[in-house]
């Protein structure tokens, strides 16, 4: 990193990420600071290694209970307190968790970073789990899982994680289902929160109007008290290959959800820059992609139609998501599958390739252009392990993609006849495929 | 909003973001000029990334639409995208997309923006294309009829698809009766179904005039270079008629409505909505601290009394747009938690707004709320996108000065004030209560699509 955005724009060409620096804390975390002066206000994300991956078998939705009751009172705080304390300095403190991991994201005016900083090492280090708040917490995630019953799009997604990853790790949802939820008691949560908060391993992202020392020195002082070796290393198991199948939901909608989609390609994966490339020739480049162009454009089928590689540290997916009246649902898969039929056996053409770097590289600024952005891309490329100058990584390994790269990567990572179909319709109405 | 997209979620603009203010006020900041034509650029350079936000607003929405002809704006809207003379459909964003930028559009009751995001050395793109489909759409039914079944596939996934989007509308439709306000952004089904290439030239003559754009731009450019660049583009543009006013004033609401809503849900949902002025008062100030005093925070009372205390609801919420161009609503919601009554969360969020009536917040209560709104303010200083969002909405509801005005009026705010202001809006005869009953799927009745048979057009 030479320099970054704020500090000389001019050399934008040679360092395309935000300047950071890199310590470790004495209690063994990782601290990674992004001045940013423009605005008086201050960011802090601790990410730790205990997203919904390491939920034990039959208690989907442990990590996410786990880091939403750290908030939820302290040794010497009630949930109430902790609210009106970070209300009172109009900050937020936020736990949320996701597959691979969980973060709490502190966000305060400078003036009230110490007063934030307290709230937040008080919730990471000294979470009471207080049986109370459990019953709340678990009794808000339930209903949280109910309510997106309604939305035929979440209907179809639950579905299609079912199918693909099964019993795996990534198998069910962050939240867990209404059969694991109401298991989870407080002896577990006690458990998940000693086994998997510990500093090592963790990451200390800080990008706001803080010096990198005077960052550096209040970290020590506020998580002084965090220790404890690393926790065990997360090792996912060899996926097995799910057969081919289609799972159909019935439900009285006017309009059908359909995910199309098979696994996909871990986050490290060499050939994750060519395959956006190829991905976003297909249905990740909004109206210039193929899939908007043939389904939306020309025959006016969906409002929203798009693909996407989920990649995470384990292999994630691949999916085709489009919403369609009852009544096309067949037509709008037939074009979906001969699209990324296409893609496989015809090179894409010049002007696609060409239209797809460019995107991909002169949008990267407006991928850091606020803190909060910075913030999340120092943690993804920190977690990840793809190396602090990424930014200027991607735009050289994006460059050098060539339409044969383009077509490799959809013959090796796009199998067509290995999809998972999973239509959420009235089934009664809709013109379905044959099966 | 033409396409779902991360910078703006949820449903179409009505009331997206509580208004912020500045460290440096806005007018010391800002740069205006307007063109012979007419057309006004707002400017505000902000260096801190390379990258430029380019907005074109245009001032109709849903409240310039009438009955029968509802979602016109933003079906327009949606057919700006589908070519002009010269750029073929669909062209306008892949042009932008090679260049490195983002762009999308949302339409409100009050305007409808375009907006790209882009390397500030391509900004120079953009201007070109809004200058030229500001001058130059083409309209044809070759290409309005995909877009309008693409329009009732947007229907679907935000109303026929979602009992609460349904519910909003037709606690819209309920509240108001003689102002615009009641129409859905998006339209009634049956409006949309039938309209025309004829209807949508009309709406576009009408109201896309230079004089009837605001440009706003907000990042990393060089605003000299940007008028020139501007001028060039835009200036040849002649000038059209003034658009037709909006006359309608909606009358005082005597006694209280209810709207009821029975379709398939999982959960029910409570919202409550009370007329109440916009900025053009002196008491939207106390309104908008009021919202924060009830629904701030997990801390706020609406929060802390029926999610925490009485596990009586999933989530509240208070809203209230401060820059709507007409009077709008102030409204209090609810989702009720599994096995609790609408009745009962209906009851309890009344019963807060009784307590405000009768007694002042407490000193600490006030600050809170006052920090609360004070910091939201610098914090979304850190998207270039919301200030132009700001600096659009304050100039659609009369004058982006005034933005300046925001902070003081609310620093300006006394308990009293909060007690009066509910007190006098918050009134029975003022409301209008919508509920969603849901019906158990699928031994309830079927949805119907209701799309008229047979050709439209």
């Amino acid at each position: 990193m030479v320099c970054g955005l704020v500090l000389c724009r001019a050399a934008v060409a040679v360092a395309l990420g935000p300047q950071v620096v890199q310590t470790t804390l004495s209690n063994g975390a990782t601290l990674l600071v992004s001045e940013q002066h423009n605005l008086p206000m201050v960011r802090v994300h601790v990410l730790i290694d205990a997203g919904a991956r390491r939920d034990p078998p039959g208690r989907g939705g442990l990590a996410n209970l786990t880091a939403d009751l750290l908030t939820e009172g302290t040794a010497t705080r009630s949930a109430a307190a902790i609210k009106e304390a970070i209300d009172f300095i109009g900050g937020s403190l936020q736990a949320e968790t996701g597959l691979d991991y969980a973060q709490v994201r502190l966000h305060v005016l400078r003036k009230d970073l110490d007063a934030g900083l307290d709230l937040l090492a008080d919730v990471l280090l000294r979470p009471a789990f207080r049986g109370e708040e459990l019953t709340r917490r678990r009794e808000a995630v339930l209903a949280a899982i109910r309510a997106g019953r309604d939305d035929p799009t979440e209907l179809a997604s639950r579905a299609f994680r079912r199918a693909l990853f099964g019993a795996e790790p990534y198998g069910h949802e962050v939240e867990g289902d209404e059969e694991s939820v109401p298991r989870i008691t407080g002896a577990d949560i006690e458990a998940f929160y000693r086994s998997f908060y510990r500093p090592n391993g963790a990451l200390v992202v800080v990008v706001g109007d803080v010096s990198a020392q005077d960052a550096q020195a209040r970290l020590e002082r506020h998580l002084a008290a965090w220790n404890g070796s690393a926790s065990r290393p997360f090792a996912y198991p060899t996926p097995a290959t799910p057969t081919p199948r289609t799972e159909r939901v019935d439900r009285p909608v006017t309009q059908a959800s359909i995910i199309l989609g098979h696994r996909g390609i871990a986050r490290d994966n060499p050939d994750f820059e060519a395959i956006a490339v190829m991905n976003y020739i297909l249905g990740g480049g909004g109206f210039s992609s193929r899939l908007m162009d043939n389904i939306r454009t020309r025959a006016g089928l969906a409002y929203s139609v798009a693909s996407f590689f989920a990649a995470h540290k384990a292999p994630g997916s691949f999916q085709v998501v489009m919403q369609t009246k009852n009544e096309s649902v067949a037509d709008a898969i037939g074009r979906a599958r001969a699209e990324i039929e296409r893609i496989r056996t015809e090179p894409v053409s010049d002007e696609e390739l060409s239209d797809a770097k460019r995107y991909l590289t002169g949008s990267f600024p407006l991928r850091l252009d606020s803190n909060a952005k910075i913030a999340d891309f120092i943690t993804q490329v920190s977690f990840y392990g793809l190396g602090l100058d990424y930014a200027d990584q991607y735009i050289r390994r994006v460059n050098a993609v060539t339409k044969e790269d383009v077509q490799r990567v959809a013959q090796q990572y796009l199998h067509p006849d290995g999809l998972i179909e999973v239509i959420v319709a009235n089934l009664g109405k809709a013109k379905l495929p044959e099966r | 909003m033409r396409l779902l997209s991360p910078l703006v979620t949820g449903a179409l603009l009505s009331a997206l973001l509580a208004p912020l203010a500045a460290a440096a006020p806005f007018v010391e900041r800002v740069r205006e000029t307007v063109l012979p034509n007419g057309l006004k650029l707002i400017m505000l350079e902000d260096h801190k990334a390379p990258v430029t936000v380019f907005q074109i607003w245009y001032r109709v929405g849903s409240r310039n639409e009438s009955l029968g002809h509802t979602g016109l704006s933003h079906l327009l809207e949606h057919m700006m995208f589908r070519g002009t003379k010269t750029v073929g459909p669909e062209e306008y964003s892949r042009i932008i997309q090679r260049n490195g930028g983002q762009t999308n559009a949302f339409t409100s009751q009050d305007y409808t923006t375009y907006f790209a995001t882009i390397a500030s050395d391509r900004v120079g793109v953009v201007v070109d294309l809004e200058a030229d489909r500001l001058a130059n759409l083409v309209v044809t039914d070759e290409l309005y009829v995909p877009e309008r079944n693409v329009v009732q596939e947007e229907r679907r996934l935000r109303t026929e698809n979602n009992p609460v989007g349904e519910l909003f509308e037709q606690l819209n439709a309920a509240a108001y009766v003689a102002h615009p306000y009641r129409h859905p952004i998006i339209g009634w089904m049956g409006d949309i179904a039938q309209s025309t290439t004829e209807d949508l030239l009309r709406h576009y003559r009408s109201y896309y005039q230079p004089n009837n754009a605001v440009v706003v731009a907000v990042g990393d450019f060089d605003s000299h270079q940007l008028v020139s660049d501007i001028e060039r583009a835009f200036g040849p543009i002649p000038s059209g008629g003034t658009p037709p006013a909006v006359r309608s004033v909606e009358p005082v609401q005597r006694g209280e409505r209810r709207v009821e809503l029975r379709r398939e849900a999982e959960l029910p949902y409570v919202a409550i909505a009370y007329h109440v002025p916009n900025l053009q008062s002196a008491d939207a100030a106390a309104l908008e601290v009021l919202a924060e005093v009830l629904a701030g925070g997990e801390s706020a009372r609406l929060h802390h009394e029926i999610v925490y205390r009485r596990r009586l609801a999933r989530e509240v919420g208070a809203s209230f747009d401060y820059t709507s161009v007409d009077p709008g609503l102030f409204v209090v919601s609810a989702q009720p938690l599994p096995g609790q009554s609408t009745a009962a969360v209906e009851a309890a969020l009344l019963a807060e707004i009784e307590k405000i009536k009768s007694a002042p917040p407490r000193p600490r209560e006030l600050q809170k709320a006052r920090n609360g709104i004070e910091a939201s303010f610098v914090f979304a200083q850190d998207s270039l996108f919301y200030q132009g969002l700001l600096l659009g909405q304050y100039e659609m509801a009369g004058d982006w000065r005034r933005i300046d005005e925001y902070l003081p009026a609310v620093r300006a705010v006394t308990a009293d004030d909060i007690t009066r202001v509910a007190r006098f809006y918050l009134d029975r005869d003022n409301r209008t209560v919508a509920i969603l009953v849901p019906l158990p799927s699928p031994s309830g009745r079927r949805l119907v699509d209701q799309v008229p048979k047979g050709p439209i057009h």
